[in-house]
């Protein structure tokens, strides 16, 4: 099945830029929802090596560490 | 394509990105700032807020994508210059499948674009499951054909296939 609207839609986003707030809002709900932690407690734990040898959760490891700061600036 | 300021060549990477990816869903790309609570970062890229979004078609796939770049230029000529990227294909039980990963810093051992095989590939041989398979940089439009083409995921659009041809992904400076 072909959508039709996809054209539209892709039109209306054209603003769609997160504020501070929504960044911390989706990077904290990332950090409950797979690690059952808040997004600091989840950052001293990415630090201190806790999810070294977490192969299961490995991509998600990577994909919250890379929406900080301090991935980038360590 | 250069953009006369920063804002505008994140505007059109992110537009850009949204026609490749609106092959495959509606979800909306959105881009988070390079400053997050006062300390630098590159831009981020994202479809649906991070969280992988259904398919369609009898797949049953969840794709999640992310990608993070600087803006580079002066004088009223910015672009967009990729620094890393997570795409990801999940099961209908969020199960991990296969993850591409770009990520040149912050400590990886690997550094190079690489593939993941994940527990929802049901590879047999285990080394595989942790192993880095190496990649070249792997596009947008690569990925949402092989969807398409191989994977059984339904086209949102009839045009899919000619779009994609017709609007590669910049590929990021060495």
């Amino acid at each position: 099945m072909v959508a039709e609207t996809s054209e539209t839609i892709h039109q209306a986003t054209h603003d769609h830029f997160l504020t501070e707030e929504e960044d911390r809002s989706i990077m904290e709900d990332l950090a409950q929802t797979n690690f059952g932690m808040s997004l600091d407690e989840f950052i001293r734990a990415w630090k201190s090596g806790k999810f070294d040898n977490d192969k299961r959760r490995h991509g998600d490891v990577i994909s919250l560490a890379m929406m900080t700061p301090e991935y980038w600036n360590d | 394509m250069a953009a006369r300021t920063p804002y505008e060549a994140a505007a059109n990477y992110k537009d850009h990105i949204q026609l490749l990816v609106s092959c495959v869903t509606r979800s909306v790309v959105r881009v988070a700032g390079a400053i997050f609570e006062g300390a630098p970062r590159p831009y981020r890229l994202e479809l649906n807020n991070s969280l992988p979004v259904p398919l369609g078609g009898g797949s049953n796939l969840m794709f999640k994508l992310q990608q993070f770049f600087r803006i580079e230029g002066a004088g009223g000529e910015y672009r967009v210059n990729l620094v890393g990227y997570h795409y990801a294909l999940h099961d209908d039980k969020r199960r991990e499948i296969l993850v591409y990963h770009w990520h040149p810093s912050g400590g990886s051992l690997v550094t190079t674009p690489h593939l993941h095989l994940e527990h929802g590939a049901r590879v047999g041989y285990t080394l595989i499951l942790g192993a880095h398979l190496p990649t070249g940089y792997v596009a947008v439009a690569d990925l949402t054909r092989l969807l398409i083409r191989d994977l059984g995921v339904a086209p949102s659009r009839p045009d899919w296939d000619s779009l994609l041809s017709e609007n590669p992904d910049p590929v990021p400076a060495p």
